[in-house]
């Protein structure tokens, strides 16, 4: 039988030429490349949103505010810049929290936990902060634009807008609420669990 | 801190700590692709982290903060990998295998380690790497007293593994 000492002197038997080599200028060349692509996903999804919002209202205000003209396009552009701004207030405060998590490994688990909450929150939301707004607006819009036509339009244009958060709620599922599941449940282990060592699943 | 200034840094942290580095992707990972995958990755993240580095703290506290860190994510996401590229026999690996013939005693016990779940694991090799309560107590952000628990049990645990393992019979 094997005391914990006995593995300590297996342990402290590896040495440098028992060690794995590693070509040091494949790694940094595979670093140099994969950090040019470095940038968080909620951050770019973020921007990019904020981003075609701004472009979205400032389009739909062109009418009304330069040529006097389409004011049933002033709802849907005020909506759009809103959603612009909750999504650019939501960032910012999201920076803000996350500055505060500590290096530890405890504080990283809690800021992937808290960046994974964050992102869910944004696309559950998403209906709420895109879709409504998108629809209240095309709603208000095709009386104006289509007025001896198409009211099947109006299904259509609700079907592909919630059609966009099908393939988001299978993200949220699927993915990310079992991942923070799963870094919620290492968090309290490391925190607080005093039961037995298990092996992972 | 410019990119270059980044990249000698991180050339540094690699040779300086390249023994603790090389453990964790050992302790996390088994396949020869999915070693070079998780060492690529803590890399990139040591990287990442070196302009946030203070002062205050240990480089071997720091990197192993990242590299833990680093590990458990990837763990996580492999996970869920169904398909992943297949390495063919012959392409060149990141990682080069030394020529001494590998202890069947280390083996195993990198086993046991990978056996345990990530916390443990990760107690497990800063335990076995000599670190002290207090140090440990830093990397991972808890009390000395909640390490002083947790070492004791993952100690039993290891022993009591060696005990009832037949592999290990006559391994002394």
């Amino acid at each position: 039988m094997m005391n914990f000492d006995d593995l300590q002197v297996i342990w402290d038997s590896q040495s440098e030429r028992t060690m794995y080599q590693f070509d040091e200028q494949a790694l940094l060349s595979a670093v140099e490349r994969r950090s040019r692509s470095i940038a968080s996903m909620v951050s770019c999804f973020e921007i990019m949103m904020a981003l075609n919002l701004i472009a979205l209202g400032i389009m739909l205000l062109a009418e009304p505010v330069l040529e006097q003209k389409e004011f049933y396009q002033l709802p849907q552009a005020a909506m759009a810049l809103g959603a612009a701004i909750y999504i650019w207030r939501s960032r910012q405060t999201r920076i803000r929290t996350e500055a505060q998590f500590d290096e530890s490994l405890l504080g990283k688990l809690d800021r992937s936990i808290y960046q994974l909450g964050y992102k869910i929150g944004l696309s559950k939301g998403f209906p709420w902060w895109f879709t409504m707004p998108m629809l209240i607006g095309v709603t208000v819009t095709l009386p104006f634009v289509y007025d001896s036509k198409p009211i099947w339009l109006w299904p259509i244009v609700f079907g592909g807008l919630m059609g966009c958060y099908i393939p988001i709620d299978r993200e949220i599922r699927n993915k990310l609420s079992p991942v923070k599941t799963e870094l919620e449940s290492l968090r309290d282990k490391l925190a607080n669990g005093n039961e037995n060592p298990k092996t992972s699943t | 801190m410019n990119r270059n200034q980044q990249n000698r840094e991180l050339r540094r942290w690699l040779s300086q700590h390249r023994g603790l580095l090389l453990k964790v992707v050992r302790s996390f990972a088994t396949a020869r692709s999915d070693q070079d995958d998780l060492f690529q990755e803590i890399a990139i993240r040591l990287w990442e982290s070196i302009p946030n580095h203070r002062d205050g703290i240990a480089e071997t506290t720091w990197t192993y903060r990242v590299a833990l860190y680093a590990a458990i994510n990837w763990s996580k996401k492999e996970k869920r990998i169904r398909h992943r590229n297949q390495t063919l026999d012959g392409a060149e690996h990141l990682l080069i295998r030394p020529e001494e013939p590998p202890d069947p005693r280390l083996d195993w016990l990198y086993e046991q380690i990978s056996r345990l779940d990530e916390i443990d694991r990760s107690l497990t090799l800063l335990l076995l790497d000599g670190l002290s309560y207090r140090e440990m107590s830093e990397t991972l952000g808890i009390s000395v007293s909640n390490v002083g628990v947790k070492i004791n049990r993952i100690k039993k645990h290891l022993s009591g593994i060696s005990a009832n393992d037949p592999s290990t019979a006559g391994k002394r």
